[in-house]
C-alpha cells in the first residue's frame, strides 16, 4: 500500500509536468500552427542549464529558475525570429524537418558539450521526505506536482481573463480576423513562443532532480508530449491535463508493478496506440 | 531508357572509386552508401508518399535481427535468411498504416505511432535474453561467399552499391508511374486524391510494406558488414539522421536522398578526423547546414534546383514564342 501511494504521488507529479509541458507546446502550436518537435530538446537545454548551475556555480536548482527562465525567455524571441518566423507559412512536413534539424543540433551540442553520461541533479530537497500519517512521499515530486498546478491555473487565468489572453485566443481562431482589429498577429505569436519556452525553463529545472539528465532525453519528452495532446484532445486544457496525469501514472505505476519494470515504458505508447484504435477523440472527446 | 542513364553513370563512377580507393575511404563510402540506400527506401513513402515514418530503423533492426538469429541458430544463410526479415518488417508496416489509416486521424499522428514504436523496439530488443540484450546479436567472422561474409571490403562496397543502384531504378519508373503520381497526389492533396477514388489506406499500406522490406535489407547488410547487430540500430536517432539526411537532398525526388547522405556522410566523417579532441563537432555543423538550407530555399538542394531549371527552361520556351 505504501509503496502504491508512492507511486500514485510520483505518478501525478511527472503526469502534471506532462501537462504543463503539453500546454506550452499546445499554445505555439495554437497560434503559430507550427509542430515544434524540438520541444523537448528545449527543455533539456534548460535542464543541463540547472545542472550546470548546481555543478560550477553552486546554485540551487529550484534558485536558479529565476535565471533560467527568462534566459530561455530571450532565447525564445531570438529562435522565433532567426528560424521559426521564416517557415510559418512552409509546408507543415517542412517545418517537422527543420525542428527536427534543430533537435538534432540541440541534442549534439549537449552531447560534445556534456558527454553522454547520465547526470543527476542534486537539490536542498533531494532526499528529504514528507510524511503523512503513515504515507511518506518524497519531496520533490511534491513541489513539482504544486508548481505544475499552479502554472495551469495560471495559465488559466492568463487565458480567460487578461487583454493578452484574449488577443492570444483571438490569434489562435483566425489570425486574418485578428489583424484586422488590430492586433499585432506576429508581436503575439512571438511572446507565445517565447512563454512557451520561458516555461520549459521553469518546467526543466523543477524535474531536474527528479529525471534523470541526459542529451537524447528530448525527442523522448516531444513525443510523450504529443501523445498527450492527441489523448486529451488537441485544443482542449483540462483534457490536456488530464491525459498528462493518466501517461505519468501509467509510466510511475508500470514501473513499480510490471515485470520486468523496463516494459513500463512501452506503456505511455501501448495506451496511445490503445486510443487510437478505440477512441481517436481522446480523453474527454465525444 | 534516357533516364536510367543517370543510374548506370552513377553505377561505373562507383566501380572505379572501389577500385582506386583504400580501405579507409571504402569504408567511409560503405557506410555512406547504407545511409543513402536507407534514405532512399524511407523516400518511397516519406517523400513520394508524404507519409512521415520514424519506423525505418525499426524494419532496419527486423532485417538484420531476423537473418542474424537464422544463421547463429538454424545455420540459414543470410542471403534466404535477409527474405524472411524482408516479409516481418513489411507485416509491420501493414499494420502500422492499418493503425493509422483504418479511420481519419488527427495530422502525423502517423509520425507519432512510428516514432513510438523505435523507442518500443530498443526497450524490447534491450529487456530481451533471445535477443541478445544491450550487446545484441554477434556472428561468426568469416570468408565464405554462400553465406554473405567476406574480408574484402570492395565486395561489401558492390552489394551496397549494387543494391541501390536497383533501388534507384524501381524509384525512377515508379516516381513516372500512375501508381507514382496517385501515391504523390494522396500527400498533396488527401481529399482531392480521395474523391479521385484513390485507397488511401490500400496505397500506404503497399508503399510502407514495400518501402519497410527493402529497408529491412539494409538490416541484413549492415549485421554481416560489422559482424555484429544491437538495439541502437532500432533507435530514434537513426530515424531522424535518414530524414535530415533526405530533407537536405530532397524529399520526394530521385536524387535527393543518394546525393544528401553522400555528401554528409563524408562531411561528419571529415570533421570529426580533423577535430578529434571536439567530439560531435560533426554532427553540429551538419544539423546547422541542414537548418539553414531549409529555412532559406524552404526545400532540399535537388527539389529546389529542379524546380528553378523548370523555371529557367519555361522562361526561355516563352521568349522563343514571342518572336
Amino acid at each position: 500500500m505504501d509503496t502504491f501511494i508512492q507511486g500514485l504521488v510520483q505518478g501525478l507529479a511527472i503526469g502534471g509536468i506532462y501537462g504543463l509541458i503539453t500546454m506550452a507546446l499546445t499554445a505555439v502550436y495554437s497560434v503559430t500552427r507550427l509542430l515544434n518537435f524540438a520541444h523537448g530538446d528545449l527543455m533539456v537545454i534548460a535542464m543541463y542549464l540547472a545542472l550546470t548551475g548546481v555543478r560550477w556555480l553552486g546554485v540551487d536548482p529550484y534558485l536558479s529558475i529565476l535565471v533560467i527562465a527568462p534566459l530561455m525567455f530571450g532565447f525564445g524571441m531570438v529562435l522565433f525570429h532567426l528560424i521559426f518566423e521564416r517557415v510559418l507559412r512552409a509546408h507543415v512536413l517542412l517545418v517537422v524537418q527543420v525542428t527536427l534539424g534543430l533537435g538534432f543540433v540541440i541534442q549534439s551540442a549537449l552531447l560534445m558539450i556534456f558527454s553522454a553520461n547520465y547526470q543527476t541533479v542534486q537539490s536542498f530537497l533531494t532526499g528529504k521526505k514528507i510524511v503523512l500519517g503513515q504515507i511518506v512521499f518524497q519531496a520533490t515530486f511534491l513541489v513539482a506536482f504544486v508548481v505544475s498546478v499552479v502554472m495551469a491555473l495560471l495559465f488559466f487565468w492568463m487565458l480567460n481573463r487578461t487583454t493578452f489572453g484574449r488577443k492570444v485566443r483571438a490569434v489562435a481562431e483566425d489570425p486574418t480576423a485578428a489583424s484586422l482589429c488590430g492586433i499585432s498577429v506576429r508581436w503575439v505569436q512571438m511572446i507565445v513562443f517565447a512563454g512557451a519556452l520561458g516555461t520549459l525553463g521553469i518546467v526543466g529545472p523543477l524535474v531536474a532532480p527528479v529525471f534523470i539528465v541526459e542529451p537524447t532525453l528530448g525527442l523522448h519528452l516531444t513525443l510523450v508530449a504529443f501523445i498527450v495532446l492527441i489523448l486529451g484532445g488537441v485544443t482542449n486544457f483540462i483534457g490536456t491535463f488530464v491525459a498528462g496525469v493518466i501517461i505519468g501514472l501509467a509510466e510511475a505505476l508500470g514501473g513499480l508493478y510490471m515485470n520486468p519494470p523496463e516494459f513500463a515504458g512501452i506503456l505511455p505508447y501501448g495506451i496511445f496506440i490503445l486510443f487510437l484504435l478505440v477512441r481517436p477523440s481522446g480523453v474527454l472527446g465525444r | 531508357m534516357k533516364k536510367y542513364i543517370p543510374i548506370m553513370v552513377f553505377f561505373v563512377c562507383g566501380i572505379i572509386f572501389s577500385m582506386v580507393a583504400d580501405n579507409y575511404w571504402l569504408d567511409i563510402m560503405v557506410f555512406a552508401l547504407w545511409y543513402a540506400y536507407l534514405c532512399v527506401t524511407w523516400n518511397i513513402i516519406g517523400g513520394f508518399g508524404g507519409q512521415f515514418t520514424f519506423a525505418h530503423p525499426v524494419f532496419v533492426a527486423i532485417g538484420g535481427y531476423t537473418s542474424s538469429l537464422l544463421f547463429n541458430h538454424l545455420g540459414v544463410s543470410p542471403w534466404l535468411g535477409m527474405f524472411a526479415g524482408m516479409v516481418l518488417a513489411a507485416l509491420l508496416a501493414i499494420l502500422l498504416g492499418w493503425i493509422n489509416y483504418r479511420r481519419r486521424l488527427p495530422h502525423l499522428t502517423y509520425a507519432l505511432i512510428t516514432l513510438a514504436i523505435t523507442f518500443v523496439a530498443i526497450i524490447v530488443l534491450r529487456s530481451s535474453h533471445f535477443l541478445g540484450g544491450s550487446e545484441g546479436i554477434f556472428l561468426p567472422r568469416g570468408n565464405d561467399p554462400l553465406t554473405f561474409r567476406f574480408f574484402n571490403k570492395q565486395v561489401y562496397f558492390w552489394i551496397i552499391l549494387g543494391a541501390t543502384c536497383l533501388v534507384l531504378v524501381f524509384v525512377t519508373w515508379f516516381s513516372r508511374s500512375m501508381t507514382g503520381f496517385k501515391l504523390t497526389a494522396l500527400r498533396d492533396n488527401e481529399d482531392a486524391a480521395a474523391m479521385l477514388g484513390i485507397d488511401q489506406l490500400k496505397m500506404v499500406a503497399t508503399y510502407s510494406a514495400i518501402s519497410a522490406a527493402l529497408g529491412a535489407f539494409g538490416g541484413t547488410f549492415y549485421a554481416q558488414y560489422l559482424f555484429v547487430i544491437d538495439p541502437t540500430v532500432a533507435g530514434s536517432h537513426l530515424a531522424v539522421e535518414i530524414i535530415l539526411f533526405a530533407a537536405i537532398g530532397g524529399m520526394g525526388t530521385v536524387w535527393g536522398p543518394v546525393l544528401g547522405p553522400l555528401a554528409m556522410v563524408v562531411l561528419i566523417r571529415y570533421l570529426n578526423a580533423e577535430f578529434v579532441n571536439i567530439s560531435g563537432l560533426g554532427q553540429v555543423v551538419y544539423g546547422v547546414i541542414i537548418i539553414v538550407v531549409l529555412v532559406v530555399l524552404k526545400d532540399g538542394v535537388v527539389s529546389w534546383g529542379g524546380k528553378r531549371l523548370a523555371h529557367q527552361t519555361s522562361k526561355l520556351k516563352m521568349r522563343e514564342k514571342r518572336q
